[in-house]
């Protein structure tokens, strides 16, 4: 017994469970070796056993009533087979509910057949046995009633049973429940699993029997409650074989590459070491080796990638993705055992990949953590912007199964934000094979930290040698030399996020527990391949918020939390208003590009109409407040009362306001209450208090349910959840959560999501919560944020004047040779979707501007390095064709060769369907310089420079802190509300930074 | 009366023992005894409806769950057919709780420990209440309510935690997990 690891403390929940013989195997034993040579405990155990004892007792006291007389005898008459309708609904309700089941049942059994027409996966087993555990008694009461599951009514379910064919999944998704979370969100995506994905399930299916390992959580056997019990042997068996296979095949893929194969393998088994070492303090040695590993990795692509290699970028780059997320995992897993946090088992959909080539054993230890899956999406995924066909699609099936990895992301936050809004979960069982497009810009993230770090130093006035623009074929050693070298000129390698800042590109998903998607920088495509350019609008500010919090502290932020247009549309620019009936007006601009002066820089910016306080929309809002133990600390809860003081002085007798809180259980705060009855929601807003643990899901519900009832035609309807994204208890399943913002967007009810908080941020979760239910997304950094925010642009912010904003521009190519998009890269579309109104996208607030700003290359300047090595791949086929095509096109003449390009925007009317479309289209001119630009300009540029010097893009050219600075200065302009100059400050404190 | 059949011996004896225990339980959800009642009924209708071999290894499980649920759903509806005040079915405003315990005389420590445990929120009293009450486990009490297992542990753990530290502060009794 002494064996056992006895790092009990008198607080531990699980002392409690022991003393009430709630614990269970090894764990009990563990504690019991631990009680016993602890006196203190010893005494705790008596005592809790005496409370316990006392409780007991009194609730004894308690009467309990027997049922009257003729309901027993009802019963009695149904158990005789007479059907006498009890007192009440009994009978009525009863039936009612058998059909609803059996409609349920019908809906499962179309999904799981339909499922298996599709794929005929083993995994099907786990899905069989989901089917079959809705099909047992008593599963479709609780999955149609029970609220904490985050249930819909029974109406909801049972139409949404109705149409399984329309959204397979989609039907039972909302139902889902703790106890069946896992077995659910497996299927949802284990259809088109990559192998990779697979170990991650078959780590899942195979934790009913590893459930007695012994894993100091009490999360283990929830975990694998949910599973069918009968189920359990059969589904194991035949995941473990499918693992096996894949894994294999992994293997095999692996041996085949010579290069990267020994690292690989490397990484591979200490990828498999750190999960099996879950939380101890190996795992995070582990941790480290798999860091400097992956810098290894993250290199190889540069070179390849010069070297005309393709397919392996695809497959190096996930991997190298995932062993970062697979370090991660166990840092979370020793911290969140038992703290009622699941979030750890992020990041070991990749790792399994790997584990491939070393199989560790079936997924017992990645599972002790009862986690959602958050890994990290592949960068080559989703997050990449869908753009011309200039990529190297490979055919081969590791670059579809990696390709595929966006399936397995759509776990992940990543999934979603990155791919194109629009792209319904549905879309899960859809061919995962690459866009072509979606391969194109995919490679760039690997070779992109070398630039990352180097330019960062460059910015921060470094200019020693750049490794990167050795082409030769370096050797490992020399990339370790490099690579370290840079470290230690950044000197800092203590800090972690300087630390992780220059290792490599993965580890900027997870930075201590905050998770940000990747994002991978547009590249430069050439307008011949490429010409339209296409993304839905973004008015989040979130990013820049967030980067100031770190900025602020000293630090830099973390890459991916680099937003770029989030950065610039932070602030306000004073663009012409619209005329007319168009609910914002569009303005295009042209100036010499500053840091790369033969280009130019395009400007697209919108403005939304504006609209009066006076003639304000009634508005009905229903905050959403997370109170779990989390949300204590200064800047988050009590930031979150501070902005709802200021709201409640805003609202009016036109307005509604209703509070729903949420932590273990959620409740409603305060009815929906008007505007005018202030001292009531003051009080209110004041009682609100942290503790407990979070369960995001019913909170929404019941928020949504309350919005819904209080609905206001013609007025702004709004669920405004303030939280710091740590959704993590119990039932929450993403994919659910999302699912019903969606849903419930349709309904008119649309979502702000505030952000708050620091070390805790799931960035990538609210982002795209706010992103699926026709939201925005803010994080309240300071009460100054809270003020803007909920404040001064509430109208923005809350009243929506078009929804679904689109952008599409063309360029000319015989004008333009290339472009690239500044930022957007999670709202990159496909071209054809721009027409497509069943997509959507950003909606736009009033006054709210938004600017898009595109680097473009005229024809006849020269490609720098930067793009030179985005160019396309040498095809065999392909030029014949396309000389043919460029004949047979008619040449581009007349008026239009004077045009550069034209920006296409279409929108709807917030209440529309319709879709409405507006072209503007841009004549060439003699390009000015950006001093000549106007002020907005000016300083957008400067902000746009910012965030790339912030991310490490290798586009930044000769753009520099100081450049910024100075520019930033002299574009200052007015600003009334202090925005620029704190920005200012911002660039400062960057440069101080080194 | 003596049924020898034992499907419908085994619904009786599930009758027996647990109609008094499922109706303090609804009562507490509803709030109203009859209700309550007529809720455990249903539920003891729909037990007549299911095959003894998929429910009776979890009965005291599948029994709760259940009459939470239909307690939970008749609760939602009373409330919006006489149209109370708004949203006042939900956790967190109309409190079930008290009824029983205000109405009965019990000993006076007992009496304590039961207005103490009305000062705790509903998730915590639930908890503690299939734990202390009803003598379900941690698992059983998580399947019902939805919660997980971890929490149900943790609500458990800080009440005991908190009525252990009662007796020498009588004052605030409200539990503030971390």
């Amino acid at each position: 017994m002494t064996a056992y690891e006895t790092n009990f403390d008198l607080d531990d929940p699980r002392l409690t469970a022991y003393a009430l013989g709630d614990l269970d195997g090894d764990e009990r034993l563990q504690m019991e070796a631990w009680v016993a040579c602890h006196p203190e405990a010893q005494r705790a155990v008596a005592e809790i056993r005496a409370a316990a004892g006392e409780l007991t007792e009194a609730l004894a006291a308690e009467p309990a009533p027997a049922l009257r007389d003729q309901q027993r005898a009802a019963i009695e008459a149904r158990l005789q087979g007479k059907v006498i309708p009890g007192p009440g609904s009994a009978a009525g309700w009863s039936r009612r509910r058998t059909l609803t089941s059996v409609i349920l049942m019908a809906a499962s059994m179309l999904i799981f057949v339909g499922f298996y027409e599709m794929s005929k996966s083993p995994r099907m087993t786990l899905r069989s046995s989901v089917a079959l555990e809705d099909a047992s008694p008593g599963s479709d009461d609780r999955r149609a009633a029970k609220p904490a599951g985050g249930v819909l009514s029974d109406e909801l379910a049972a139409a949404s049973a109705k149409e399984p064919g329309s959204a397979p999944g989609s039907g039972e998704a909302p139902n889902d429940e703790g106890d069946v979370g896992f077995a659910y969100s497996d299927h949802v995506e284990a259809e088109t699993a990559p192998p990779a994905d697979r170990k991650l399930r078959a780590g899942l299916a195979a934790a009913p029997s590893t459930a007695k390992v012994p894993v100091p959580s009490l999360n283990v056997p929830e975990s694998s409650f949910g599973l069918t019990k009968k189920d359990e042997s059969s589904l194991t068996g035949a995941t473990a074989q499918q693992e096996q296979k894949s894994a294999e095949s992994i293997k095999a893929r692996f041996s085949s590459e010579s290069e990267g194969d020994r690292k690989q393998q490397k990484l591979g088994q200490a990828g498999s070491a750190g999960d099996q070492d879950g939380g101890t303090k190996k795992g995070e040695a582990i941790v480290e080796t798999l860091r400097f590993d992956s810098l290894f990795e993250g290199d190889i692509p540069a070179e390849k990638r010069k070297a005309e290699a393709k397919s392996e970028l695809y497959y190096v780059e996930p991997v190298a993705g995932g062993s970062g997320g697979g370090g991660a995992a166990p840092r979370e897993t020793s911290k969140d055992t038992f703290g009622g946090r699941t979030g750890g088992t992020r990041g070991i959909s990749a790792p399994g990949g790997k584990n491939g080539a070393a199989p560790s054993p079936p997924g017992t230890k990645e599972v002790p953590v009862a986690g959602r899956p958050v890994g990290p999406s592949s960068p080559g995924g989703p997050t990449t912007p869908a753009v011309g066909p200039a990529g190297p699609a490979s055919p081969s099936p590791t670059a579809g199964a990696t390709g595929a990895q966006p399936s397995g992301s759509l776990l992940t936050p990543g999934g979603f934000r990155g791919a194109p809004p629009a792209i319904p979960p549905a879309g899960l069982f859809t061919d995962p094979a690459p866009k072509p497009g979606n391969g194109a810009s995919a490679p760039s993230a690997g070779g992109f930290f070398d630039e990352n770090t180097e330019r960062l130093l460059k910015a921060v006035g470094y200019t020693g040698g750049n490794p990167n623009k050795d082409k030769s074929t370096d050797t490992e050693s020399k990339d370790l030399f490099d690579s370290t070298n840079r470290l230690s000129i950044l000197g800092r390698t203590n800090n972690v996020f300087d630390d992780e800042r220059s290792l490599g590109m993965w580890r900027d998903r997870i930075v201590g527990t905050e998770t940000y998607t990747p994002i991978v920088e547009n590249s430069f495509l050439r307008s011949i391949d490429a010409p339209l350019s296409t993304f839905g609008l973004d008015v989040d500010t979130a990013s820049y918020a967030n980067v100031r919090r770190f900025l602020q502290a000293g630090q830099l932020p973390p890459r991916d939390a680099v937003r770029l247009e989030e950065m610039i549309n932070y602030f306000r620019y004073s663009y012409a208003p619209p005329k007319g009936n168009v609910p914002f007006s569009t303005a295009l601009d042209v100036a010499a590009c500053p840091w790369q002066p033969s280009h130019r820089l395009v400007r697209v910016g919108i403005k939304a109409r504006e609209v009066d306080v006076e003639t304000r929309k009634p508005s009905n809002l229903v905050f959403l407040v997370d109170v779990s133990g989390s949300m204590q600390p200064d800047d988050r809860l009590p930031l979150v009362k501070q902005g709802l003081r200021l709201l409640t002085k805003e609202l009016g007798e036109n307005d509604n306001i209703g509070i729903v809180t949420y932590a273990g259980t959620s409740g409603v705060a305060l009815p929906s209450t008007n505007g005018s009855r202030a001292a009531e929601i003051l009080s209110v807003v004041e009682s609100l208090t942290a503790g407990g643990s979070t369960n995001g899901a019913s909170g929404i519900q019941l928020a949504y349910e309350m919005a819904q009832r209080h609905f206001i035609t013609g007025g702004v309807n709004r669920v405004i959840l303030a939280t710091d994204g740590d959704f993590n208890v119990g039932t929450t399943n993403p994919d659910d959560l999302e699912k019903l913002i969606a849903e419930k967007a349709k309904s008119g009810v649309f979502l702000t999501v505030l952000g708050v908080g620091r070390g805790n941020l799931k960035d990538a979760t609210m982002e795209r919560l706010a992103d699926r239910g026709n939201g925005n997304f803010s994080y309240l950094d300071s009460l100054r944020e809270a003020r803007r925010v909920l404040v001064e642009q509430m109208h923005g912010t809350l009243v929506t004047v078009a929804k679904d904003v689109k952008v599409q521009v063309e360029f000319n190519p015989t004008k333009v040779a290339a472009y690239r998009l500044l930022g957007y890269e999670n709202r990159t579309m496909a071209a054809e979707d721009f027409r497509n109104d069943a997509k959507d996208a950003g909606d736009i607030g009033a006054g709210h501007t938004v600017t898009a700003l595109y680097e473009v290359v005229p024809v006849g300047a020269a490609l720098t390095s930067a793009e030179e090595d985005r160019a396309p791949v040498k095809l065999k086929y392909a030029p014949a064709v396309r000389e043919e095509y460029k004949a047979a096109e008619p040449k581009v003449g007349g008026e239009l060769s004077n045009e550069l390009l034209t920006l296409f925007v279409r929108y709807k009317q917030p209440e529309g369907e319709k879709a409405e479309e507006l072209e503007i289209p841009l004549k060439d001119s003699a390009v000015q310089s950006i001093e000549k630009a106007d002020i907005d300009f000016r300083f957008q540029a400067s902000v746009a420079a910012f965030g790339m010097l912030l991310r490490g893009s290798r586009h930044s050219g000769s753009a520099t802190l100081d450049w910024v600075l100075s520019t930033a200065e002299a574009s200052k302009g007015e600003d009334r509300d202090g925005w620029r100059r704190e920005f200012i400050d911002l660039v400062m404190r960057a440069k101080s930074i080194r | 009366m003596n049924d020898p059949e034992p499907r419908d011996h085994w619904i009786r004896a599930a009758l027996e023992r647990f109609e008094r225990r499922l109706t303090l339980y609804a009562w507490r959800i509803v709030g109203d005894i009859e209700v309550a009642r007529d809720v455990v009924q249903d539920t003891f209708l729909k037990l007549c409806d299911q095959e003894r071999a998929l429910v009776e290894p979890h009965l005291a499980e599948w029994l709760y769950t259940v009459c939470r649920n239909r307690a939970i759903d008749v609760r939602r509806r009373e409330r919006r057919r006489t149209e109370m005040k708004d949203d006042q079915w939900l956790e967190g405003s109309a409190a079930p709780g008290g009824a029983p315990s205000a109405a009965v005389e019990v000993r006076e420590e007992a009496g304590r420990i039961l207005r103490w445990l009305d000062g705790l929120t509903d998730n915590q009293r639930e908890v503690l209440r299939l734990r202390f009450q009803h003598s379900l486990s941690y698992r059983e009490i998580a399947e019902v309510t939805g919660l997980t297992v971890t929490n149900v542990g943790f609500l458990i753990h800080t009440g005991i935690k908190a009525l252990r530290s009662r007796a020498g502060v009588a004052g605030d009794p409200t539990v503030r997990p971390a």
